[in-house]
């Protein structure tokens, strides 16, 4: 019962941001798949003509664009959760300074909306699959599903983390809106992790987003993996679980004290 | 049935070194003498109807002690326990989303609080027949004005139906006519049994609404005692250093809180005049006549008495019929005006009327009559720049003599 009413206010609050953001604003929904769509033909132009990069599959600008469109998809739902929730609290002071809410709702409801967005590119991700008739896909994609929840997991509890650490140190937010730069540079999502010299492989074994991007591009362009869950899969499972916990306890332990930070 | 049960309950705030430094104050004990108290070692208890207010200077720890009843800020030590539903307005606090429209935001809290969508329509006709918000209800919240939202808040909290409402400092900022209808409300939820606990700079309010009140200094309780008593203890201890609001209540109903019993004799009517027109303001100098109009329902010798008060509350002249040597008594179905002249000598300001009728020789009240009459006296003299000092306004006559 209670729990009913946690969910059910968290999705009102969320259909009701929706419907404020959008509204009155002559293009509406359509701003949210603008930027990445764009930022798409960017790389596409640009990498794929300019520099002739190696998949190590097929070469051709088709591929080239699928492994481009999902790396950027992928990134794009951890990017736009982190910079929503990063000074989550302390835009939301008015809110929690005078009604008892549980601030871990903003959250969640943050984590819907960036949610609906991937889910509204992925579509139209498929779509153009479809039209292009490249629906070679194998029933990996049911992977997908598995490859999701664990990144939300994962960018749930970092976000949890990262907000309830900007109320106190103000400086969390203007260095990771940086991070996030490098860390998109840093991930192989417009360049093939073939080009990444020997050296530089290990740094990338210390990227968490790695290694769901390797899923995603394994079942879009690679299509390599077979079986629906692997070894590798399941550790990573738990890994985020581990994380998660820690971020709930951070957050239980300093919760208590952000409103009368921020 | 103990509603509200506060234990020892402290907040203190880390008011040296930065934001690192607070940060690090969560994983490890604070010093003694960093913290500060916004309120310590506050107990008390609250039963089932009682209406509690709580009053103190700026600064004392009112609006902490709410924050932390109603859940927003989190005790550092000692605890309270509440049973059953909470509802707060504090600093006009109602509203998830300043980009949501009343009704959104209404329907949002009320969500949370558990109300069925079934039961909503219901409700949200109550609110805005409340609050008079027609057009705006279903415009952005960032729209109102603090007098809309006040009204909002007001009227969800009202509907809410909860079994403890607190209002923190909100009514100060509606008109006469909101405020009134808020008191009327206020008092038909106390008699369905919502306890209430109340803020307020305005006294006189707080004399009116609550039965039982704190007072606290430097976050500390002073006194927890019937609301009258509390509030002449404040009063007279620092009314010189308050900010009070000037706040006139005109012709609110007030229960009389006494066990009056209305079989010997009843004040119909309380009203002032001069030149036999009825008035409220006045001319320094002049006349005020304070009509009390009284029917009797059974043979009384009656002393009947009155106290004129200032805006904070100060009793400044008080006067019976006994100190006037009268000495009447009345029968069954006399219906009599009790009519005292006396000469205006307050200084220019707003006064409250009480009044109230004893049965002689017997000393116990049959009738009081609090605060529902307020009355405004002008200045009468020329030269207005400079305001005249203290409470009264005597007359005054200036002479020179030369000595020779």
């Amino acid at each position: 019962m209670k729990f009913k009413i946690h969910l059910n206010f968290i999705i009102q609050y969320f259909l009701r941001d929706l419907k404020n953001k959008y509204s009155g604003s002559f293009f509406g929904l359509s701003w949210s798949i603008i930027s990445p769509l764009i930022m798409i033909t960017l790389y596409a132009v640009i990498f794929s003509n300019i520099f002739t990069l190696k998949l190590g599959v097929d070469d051709s600008v088709f591929n080239y664009v699928n492994y481009l469109c999902i790396g950027i998809i992928a990134w794009n739902l951890l990017a736009e959760f982190i910079n929503q929730t990063l000074n989550i609290f302390r835009l939301n002071s008015n809110l929690i300074k005078k009604l008892n809410i549980f601030k871990i709702h903003l959250l969640i409801s943050s984590m819907f909306s960036s949610l609906f967005n991937f889910f509204i590119i992925l579509g139209i991700f498929f779509l153009y699959l479809l039209v292009t008739q490249q629906n070679n896909l194998n029933f990996n994609i049911l992977l997908l599903i598995f490859v999701v929840c664990v990144q939300i997991i994962f960018i749930f509890s970092l976000g949890l983390i990262l907000s309830s650490l900007n109320v106190f140190l103000p400086d969390v937010e203007h260095f990771f809106k940086i991070f996030l730069q490098l860390w998109f540079w840093m991930s192989p999502i417009v360049y093939p992790i073939t080009i990444i010299p020997e050296f530089f492989k290990i740094v990338l074994s210390f990227n968490p987003f790695f290694y769901f991007l390797k899923y995603y591009q394994d079942i879009f362009v690679y299509k390599t993996i077979t079986g629906i869950f692997t070894i590798e899969l399941l550790i990573i499972y738990l890994l985020n679980l581990i994380f998660l916990i820690f971020s709930l306890f951070f957050y239980n332990k300093v919760k208590k004290y952000i409103v009368d930070e921020v | 049935m103990n509603i509200l049960k506060v234990n020892k309950l402290s907040k203190y705030y880390v008011i040296h070194g930065g934001k690192f430094e607070k940060f690090k104050n969560i994983f490890f004990d604070v010093k003694e003498d960093k913290k500060f108290y916004a309120i310590s070692d506050i107990s008390f208890d609250l039963n089932k109807g009682e209406h509690l207010g709580i009053i103190g200077k700026n600064g004392s720890g009112k609006s902490t002690l709410l924050k932390t009843l109603t859940g927003v800020t989190h005790p550092s030590n000692g605890s309270f326990d509440i049973k059953g539903k909470i509802f707060s307005i504090l600093e006009l606090g109602l509203g998830f989303n300043e980009n949501f429209s009343g009704r959104e935001n209404i329907e949002l809290s009320y969500s949370l609080y558990g109300v069925k969508k079934e039961n909503l329509s219901d409700y949200i006709k109550d609110i805005i027949y409340f609050s008079e918000l027609e057009l705006f209800f279903d415009r952005p919240l960032r729209t109102y004005s603090n007098g809309m939202r006040l009204r909002l808040a007001f009227a969800a909290a009202i509907f809410s139906k909860p079994d403890i409402l607190i209002i923190d400092e909100a009514l100060a900022v509606g008109d006469i006519d909101f405020q009134k209808k808020c008191f009327d409300k206020i008092n038909e939820l106390k008699k369905n049994g919502t306890t209430l606990i109340y803020v307020s700079h305005d006294i006189n309010s707080v004399k009116s609404i609550c039965t039982k009140a704190i007072l606290l200094s430097e976050g500390k309780l002073i006194v927890l005692d019937n609301a009258d008593y509390v509030c002449d203890l404040y009063l007279k201890k620092n009314f010189k250093n308050t900010n009070l609001i000037r706040n006139i209540k005109k012709n609110v109903e007030i229960e009389s809180k006494e066990n009056v019993s209305f079989e010997k004799c009843k004040i119909k009517r309380v009203f002032l005049s001069y030149d036999n027109i009825e008035t409220d303001k006045f001319i320094s100098n002049q006349d005020i006549f304070i009509n009390i109009h009284v029917n009797f329902y059974q043979n009384v010798k009656p002393t009947v008495g009155f106290m004129i008060k200032n805006k904070f509350g100060l009793e400044i002249f008080g006067i019976n019929s006994d100190h006037l040597n009268f000495d009447k008594s009345f029968y069954k179905n006399d219906n009599i005006i009790f009519k005292f002249k006396l000469k205006n000598y307050f200084a220019p300001g707003i006064y409250f009327l009480n009044c109230g009728i004893f049965e002689k020789d017997k000393n116990n009240f049959l009738q009081r009559n609090m605060n529902n009459l307020s009355f405004e006296v002008f200045s009468n003299r020329i030269v207005k720049s400079t305001k005249i000092e203290g409470f009264l306004d005597l007359p005054v006559e200036l002479d020179c003599i030369s000595k020779k």
